[in-house]
């Protein structure tokens, strides 16, 4: 298959805006600014789109987390995913059936509890569920691990590759160009601001710089001499075989560091994480993972036993100390922005493209966007978020 | 049409008892210990299974040998996805087909595929885009047929529950139980090293198993090859250092070392302190329209049909030989009595070396058609016709056949190494010359035999014993040295180019 809105014709030695990676949050933000009318805006990406973490993640879709900053921002992206297919002219196959969080103990049912209160005060759609509930919207849950929840029963999931499709040819037909294969060696900077880019099929000038580069983002930063407290961390995931429906809503554990659903073909797609983040950048899908979503998933919904697995894959996360996004300018550079620190980058990246295309066209943040400034991090001032599921610091789950 | 080959011209072993089993209602009969898709392919049994997608008919022999052949997944006793070619028939089973509707042979889902044109791929995004709600309808219905309301039967949840063999650390694991591999595991173990000998197989032998020619064995006499890799899986299992797993997947070669093994007893999780990868290779399909209807099948299937489980692929054969051993093969078909309609050389005329067709073949006046490229193959649920065409000028030929046999090459199955080496910017750098032998790769690993891209067997069986020496030889740290080779150290490109970012 073709590459979905690949550019043809050869990297051109200028452009107004370009865009480092072409995953999902630099595909979404080219969109938005070509509707925007900024012309010549390029994407360049080392691999093909979606290589990234974008084509690689559990396509949990949510808004239902725990602090203002969160909140306002992934409940703006939910309201976009559910009319991105006919924006974009393109089915992303967004499923809104659902989003449970589950607590297996006493204290994460309270922590749900609260949750729901809390989200409720932020004028978030989702509701505090009992045990006796939580086994309706999942009847096939092991029964000791859903002691009650939230629910969210309009978020879900997405195909991940068809999002980054759909963001890629949409913009294509707005005029972005999207170069593969092109890797970006050097930021220029000169008098404080950004001139342009060196990549290895030769050099651009361009005024305005986005790093959107996943994984990769603190290398980009560290080029432009823009400091990114961040790290790289690997996630892992796994596909079964299509098997008969049995699990409707996105689900996510507590207790296990777990996330799954069962796509429209049948296939059950999870990940999970030790207790302990796994600071690396390689690609490579271990065995440790491998068996602990294997084990984790069993438990949690006992009919996986003997389903087989098909597929099995890492992708990699730019992590900042309190697991937010980072993003909009950076301090040191003018002209340089930031779209890193993507942890849940999937499910936030309608808004924040179309926010941020707002912000470096309008040059002001837009109010959602400013509290994830990359000055919150070297000020220490970190968000507290609560609602994640992911692994924290050394033995804790935030 | 009576498929059984009679009178084989070989000495291997033929299965003896005959045995009753059930397919769809009927009975059926077949040789305990063949494969199930065999027993049916000797019954007529054509169409298997139905392609996951478009609901296309799929028969034996398409892309065996492959981790993902889908040629022959039945459900049988209950229990769905199994491999018929990986499967022996023990008499009184229940065999079903899957996927389709009412049934494989008259499946309505194949509408799908008969509107194909209107449904290019990737239709499903260009559909109700427009509509959540109708696509949110559409979702669950496609999820139904999708599914194809596949259950885990309670037998099978209750195997995959079974608490595992646990971990056992090993001098040397060898992967493939081919002729290189056992002619490592063999060289080792007369060194002194212990070794796990893993296949996936029934029994040992690999490729080699349905090998009635000549080879020259370590004693430089020539005996046909089913026989040399029977006398050398006879020596492995007498041998007290060599514990061989057959029936056993390696599923992976992780970070840290752990070689997962899915034996019939369960998960072992081998950590080796070396590792031989001699994993064999794959038949090379060919592109052209129609490739995929039952009957279009790949050479090795081919020879394991009628060498090892002794059954004509069909009656009239069509036999593309883009290859040398395709010619060889084609001779091996008239010998069990399929008519050739043909044989086909894709290459220029030029290209193909002087003496090439068989004179067997060309007595028995076979049609020879050198410098012809392949059109299409037509026909439903069986092939009916191979339409091939000179490569210089119009004018076609359409040979009337019920199989076409492809010899087209064939591409190592070098997984497990891509698994760990392919990595990031990191392209595995291959010297896949047979005069260099055995390639060792950085820290006890190394891969012999088709997963090093030798074709030769004779070639294999020296390359795995040198490469079991080697082995031997080399002395462990610590830990399984981990370092991926260095890009294009040798200036070769890698074998399957590109890097895995
Ligand atoms: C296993 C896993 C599960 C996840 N699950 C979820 C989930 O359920 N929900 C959710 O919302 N999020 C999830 N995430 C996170 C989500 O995938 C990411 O946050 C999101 O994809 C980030 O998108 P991105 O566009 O910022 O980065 P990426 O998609 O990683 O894109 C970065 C791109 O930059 C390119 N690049 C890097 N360096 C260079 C260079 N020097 N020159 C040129 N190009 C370069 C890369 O090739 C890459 O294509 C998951 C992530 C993983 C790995
Ligand atoms: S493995 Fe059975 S048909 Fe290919």
């Amino acid at each position: 298959m073709a590459i979905p809105g690949a550019c043809r014709s050869p990297l051109r030695r200028a452009y107004d805006v370009v865009i480092v990676g072409a995953g999902v949050q630099g595909l979404a933000l080219a969109y938005e600014l070509a509707k925007l009318g900024v012309r010549d805006v390029a994407v360049l990406d080392r691999s093909y789109p979606g290589g990234g973490g974008s084509g690689r993640n559990g396509e949990m879709i949510r808004s239902a987390f725990g602090s203002r900053e969160w909140t306002g921002l992934f409940d703006e992206s939910l309201r976009r995913w559910r009319t991105l297919s006919a924006e974009l002219d393109f089915n992303v196959l967004f499923s809104g059936s659902g989003y449970l969080v589950l607590a297996s103990t006493p204290e994460q049912v309270e922590r749900c509890r609260a949750d729901a209160v809390r989200q409720a005060a932020l004028g978030v759609r989702s509701q505090f569920v009992t045990a006796e509930e939580a086994r309706r919207i999942v009847p096939e849950v092991n029964p000791d691990l859903a002691l009650g929840g939230v629910y969210q029963d309009h978020a879900g999931f997405a195909h991940h590759d068809a999002v980054v499709w759909g963001y890629a040819r949409a913009a294509a037909r707005l005029g972005v160009e999207i170069h593969t294969g092109v890797t970006v060696t050097g930021v220029e900077v000169a008098g404080g601001a950004v001139r342009g880019v060196r990549t290895d099929r030769g050099d651009v000038s361009t005024p305005v710089v986005v790093n959107a580069a996943g994984g990769a983002a603190r290398a980009i930063a560290e080029m432009a001499g823009v400091r990114l407290p961040t790290r790289t961390c690997r996630l892992e995931m796994i596909v079964t075989e299509s098997v008969a429906p049995f699990l409707r809503p996105a689900l996510a554990s507590l207790e296990l560091l777990g996330y799954c659903h069962q796509t429209a073909r049948g296939e059950f797609v999870g990940g999970t994480e030790l207790p302990y983040p796994d600071v690396s950048d390689s690609l490579n899908g271990t065995y440790t993972l491998l068996a602990d979503m294997a084990a984790k998933f069993v438990r949690l919904l006992p009919r996986l036993a003997g389903v087989r697995l098909l597929r099995h894959w890492a992708g990699l996360v730019d992590q900042a100390d309190d697991l937010s996004p980072v993003i909009g300018p950076a301090p040191e550079v003018g002209g340089f922005y930031l779209t890193c620190g993507w942890v849940y980058g999937f499910m936030g990246a309608p808004a924040t493209g179309a926010l941020l295309a707002r912000g470096i066209h309008e040059g002001v943040m837009p109010e959602l966007l400013r509290p994830f400034s990359v000055t919150r991090l070297h000020e220490g001032r970190l968000i507290q978020e609560g609602a994640l599921v992911v692994a924290a610091e050394e033995g804790n789950a935030a | 049409m009576n498929l059984r080959i009679t009178t084989h011209p070989s000495a291997s072993p033929a299965r003896s008892r005959r045995v009753a089993f059930t397919f769809e209602g009927r009975t059926l009969h077949g040789y305990e210990g063949e494969p199930v898709a065999t027993a049916l392919h000797a019954a007529g049994v054509r169409v298997l299974s139905r392609s996951f997608k478009y609901h296309r008919p799929r028969g034996i022999g398409l892309t065996c040998g492959t981790p993902s052949c889908p040629g022959c997944q039945l459900t049988i006793d209950g229990h769905y996805g199994v491999p018929g070619c990986a499967t022996p028939l023990r008499g009184g089973e229940s065999v079903r087909r899957e996927r389709a509707w009412p049934g494989a042979d008259w499946d309505l889902l194949g509408a799908i595929d008969r509107f194909s044109a209107l449904v290019p791929a990737g239709f499903q995004f260009r559909l109700l885009r427009g509509s959540p709600r109708l696509a949110h309808l559409a979702e669950r219905l496609m999820g139904v047929i999708a599914g194809g309301g596949r259950t885990v039967a309670a037998e099978v949840a209750a195997r995959a529950l079974r608490p595992g063999l646990g971990e056992r650390r090993t001098p040397l694991a060898v992967v493939g139980a081919g002729v290189a591999g056992l002619a490592a595991a063999l060289a080792a173990a007369g060194s002194g090293l212990e070794v796990v000998l893993v296949d996936q197989g029934e029994e040992p032998g690999g490729a080699l198993r349905a090998e009635t020619r000549d080879v020259r064995g370590p004693d430089g006499v020539e005996v046909p090859g089913f026989r040399l890799v029977a006398d050398l899986a006879a020596r492995a299992r007498q041998h007290a250092s060599i514990t061989v797993l057959t029936a056993s997947t390696a599923l992976g070669w992780y970070e840290g070392g752990a070689l997962p093994v899915d034996t019939p007893d369960g998960l072992l999780v081998l950590r080796p302190d070396r590792l031989l990868v001699a994993t064999g290779d794959y038949d090379v399909p060919m592109p052209f329209p129609g490739n995929d209807i039952p009957g279009v099948m790949m050479a090795g299937p081919v020879q394991r049909l009628i060498n090892v489980d002794r059954v004509r692929p069909g009656e009239r054969a069509v036999v593309v030989a883009a290859e040398p051993y395709g010619y060889g093969l084609a001779e091996q078909l008239h010998a069990v009595g399929v008519t050739l309609a043909a044989v086909v050389d894709p290459r220029p005329e030029r290209e193909i070396p002087a003496g090439a067709f068989p004179a067997a073949l060309a007595a028995a006046r076979v049609p020879y058609l050198p410098g012809h490229a392949v059109r299409e193959a037509t026909g439903h649920r069986g092939v009916r016709r191979l339409v091939v065409a000179p490569l210089a000028g119009r004018s076609v030929v359409r040979l009337a056949c019920d199989t076409v046999v492809v010899a087209a090459g064939r591409r190592p199955a070098e997984e497990l190494l891509l698994q760990r080496l392919y990595h990031g910017d990191v392209t595995l750098d291959v010297t896949r010359d047979e005069a260099d032998g055995p390639y060792s790769l950085p820290g006890g690993v190394a891969v012999a035999g088709g997963a090093a891209g030798t074709t030769d067997p004779a070639a294999a069986l020296a390359h795995g014993a040198e490469a079991g020496r080697r082995l031997s030889r080399w002395k462990p740290g610590s830990d399984l040295p981990l370092t991926p080779l260095s890009p294009g150290a040798a200036g070769r490109p890698s074998p399957s180019g590109g890097t895995s970012d």
